[in-house]
């Protein structure tokens, strides 16, 4: 059960970065037939509009399959820059997090603001636990888009160190740190134009646990935020090409490779390097992001979602054995080929084959190896067949189109998820 | 606190069935409103205030009822050895509190958009689960505690938290425990 050793290089990860319930939404699309989904090998894009992006053991070597790009950030209007590798590409929450270790002088980035006036703080709630940091405000730029004055939380703050107990009810230990983390940040850039979006507009802790805080000088408090006061989608922010992104990532040898150089291209239909063109498009639900996913001709009951920060593909399969530790992995004795269909709410439906091999094995006959295309797990440890995450596996051999919230794009309105 | 007038508090075992109570009346009968899992069956009521959340109690084994898991016809546990209670939260999460005929809350279960304050719905049992030994399997996105006085899984996704605690010693004869939802 224990084995520190394997379990450094096989943690698995979903996508914990929770945004919420953001509104205002418009469901664009029509219905179509289903059509199969085959893994081609996209030629790597070029333009400005283009972010390179690395596949490699991240910043902490925790485990596989995380995708990361360099960020650049500037105390807002000045020079005073930094740039950032080895942050976070994450499909399944919007905002960008940095911890406040790898910043330069953390405090160069100006207090954002309640309506109250005083700082505002975020809490960040996970299944396992919590981050706790302050929201700064910095001119971000990612390839050639800019962002100004954007928010930011600021992971591990040591302005206030302790979490109000409500962000700590959590349960768990504070994930403040970058050895806890495995990143020196996160780039959330999923369909939500916020991280919580309309829930915290009206309701000051929406979940009875952390959000946004109010912070005088006595202590932190909930507190709604306005929309436009919320951490953002750094994407949306961008001056052009901010109606989407597409995530390039070659094909990968099976059994897993050293490492893998992909793309983050910003805009979808913005530009001749993001064009949707003949990709099957599924419309996701515009209150969840959520697709439906069909396996063994059950329904996943809870949530489907394409992830770049999960480093399996995760769902519940009681015939698939479970690795020895970490119990959370497949280790079947040989690859099973296996296959899901996608549907999004414009009733489109997509054939996804996926092969899931044995982590245990792969992990061990390459410990160094950054990138595996057929590593998958338990959704949450049960044989409920409770959700679906398409993982970074998915993602090797694609290019994967998502059109944010109420965005227009040649393909549609988003949110929307093409590939 | 002060907003739970917002929202109809309705218990039904502990409070009179079917007898609306007020926020008054509710905190008089609660001793404390940190409780919930181990605690009487009246600490459902109190959770509810806590989270805001609107409160219905449906028998266990009842169509439709929270705690059976439909489509292949499985059977979560015996009908009458639990009542459920669902809180609603006013933000889109559903609390389960699975209540044994002795009138303990012995499972609680969690689903939705915002995961809910666990140190209230855990009470007592809320810092074995926030320090307890986890799995080595655990990460941001999934906790698991399989300890002899308490179960736990948890797992997280944007917009999507689920998790279930159980204290296994309370766990009615004949009911599956990690089936509950």
């Amino acid at each position: 059960m224990s084995g520190a050793g394997t379990m450094r290089r096989i943690t698995p990860r979903r996508g914990a970065w929770l945004a919420l319930l953001a509104g205002l939404s418009v469901l664009g699309g029509c219905g179509g037939a289903g059509s199969p989904a085959a893994i081609s090998n996209p030629p790597p894009p070029t333009g400005s509009n283009v972010a390179p992006m690395l596949i490699d053991a991240g910043s902490a070597a925790l485990t596989f399959n995380l995708p990361s790009v360099s960020v650049t950030i500037c105390a807002p209007g000045t020079a005073n820059c930094q740039t950032i590798d080895h942050i976070l590409v994450d499909t399944a929450s919007s905002g960008l997090r940095i911890f406040s270790s790898v910043l330069n002088t953390p405090a160069a980035l100006p207090d954002a603001t309640t309506a109250a006036g005083n700082p505002m703080w975020e809490c960040m709630i996970f299944a396992d636990g919590y981050s706790w940091g302050s929201v700064r405000r910095a001119d971000v730029q990612v390839a050639d888009g800019k962002a100004s004055n954007l928010e930011v939380q600021v992971i591990g703050d040591p302005a206030i160190p302790t979490a109000p107990a409500d962000c700590s009810g959590s349960g768990g230990p504070p994930e403040n740190t970058v050895g806890t983390f495995g990143n020196n940040g996160v780039l959330g850039v999923s369909v939500f134009a916020q991280d919580c979006g309309s829930a915290c507009v009206t309701v000051a802790s929406p979940g009875g646990l952390g959000f946004y805080y109010d912070c005088p000088a006595s202590g932190c408090v909930n507190t709604t935020a306005s929309l436009a006061t919320q951490v953002q989608n750094p994407v949306t922010q961008f001056a052009s090409n901010n109606n989407g992104v597409v995530v390039v990532l070659p094909k990968i040898s099976n059994g897993g490779q050293a490492s893998a150089d992909g793309s983050l291209v910003l805009g979808v239909d913005t530009q001749s390097n993001n064009q949707v063109g003949s990709a099957t498009i599924l419309t996701l639900d515009p209150g969840t992001g959520f697709l439906t996913t069909v396996y063994n001709g059950v329904t996943a009951q809870i949530a489907s979602v394409f992830d770049t920060g999960s480093n399996g593909i995760f769902f519940n399969d009681s015939t698939l054995p479970a690795c020895s530790s970490p119990a959370s992995f497949y280790c079947p004795p040989s690859i099973r080929a296996s296959s899901a269909t996608n549907q999004g709410a414009n009733g489109v439906t997509s054939d996804v084959s996926f092969n899931v091999a044995n982590a245990n094995s792969l992990t061990t006959v390459n410990p160094g190896f950054a990138a595996f295309n057929d590593v998958a797990g338990t959704f949450d440890s049960t044989n409920q067949f409770d959700g679906f995450d398409w993982g970074l596996p998915f993602f090797y051999g694609r290019s994967v189109y998502i059109v944010f919230e109420g965005q227009p794009a040649a393909a549609g309105t988003g949110p929307l998820v093409a590939y | 606190m002060q907003d739970s007038d917002r929202y109809s508090v309705r218990g039904r075992r502990g409070h009179g069935p079917g007898a609306a109570v007020t926020l008054a009346a509710l905190l008089a009968l609660s001793p404390s409103v940190w409780a919930a899992l181990g605690d009487g069956e009246d600490s459902v009521g109190a959770d509810a205030v806590a989270l805001k959340a609107v409160h219905r109690a449906v028998a266990a084994g009842a169509p439709g009822a929270p705690g059976a898991q439909g489509g292949s016809g499985t059977v979560t546990g015996a009908a009458s050895a639990y009542t459920v209670h669902e809180l609603q939260m006013p933000a889109g999460t559903t609390v389960h509190e699975f209540v044994s005929t002795a009138g303990v809350v012995f499972a609680v279960s969690w689903k939705g958009p915002f995961k809910p304050n666990l140190r209230q719905i855990l009470g007592r049992y809320f810092d074995r689960y926030a320090n307890g030994p986890r799995d080595a399997a655990a990460s941001r996105s999934r906790l698991r505690i399989a300890a002899p006085d308490l179960v736990a899984r948890s797992s997280g996704h944007m917009r999507a938290f689920s998790g279930l605690v159980y204290v296994p010693s309370l766990v009615p004869a004949g009911v599956t425990p990690g089936a509950l939802r």
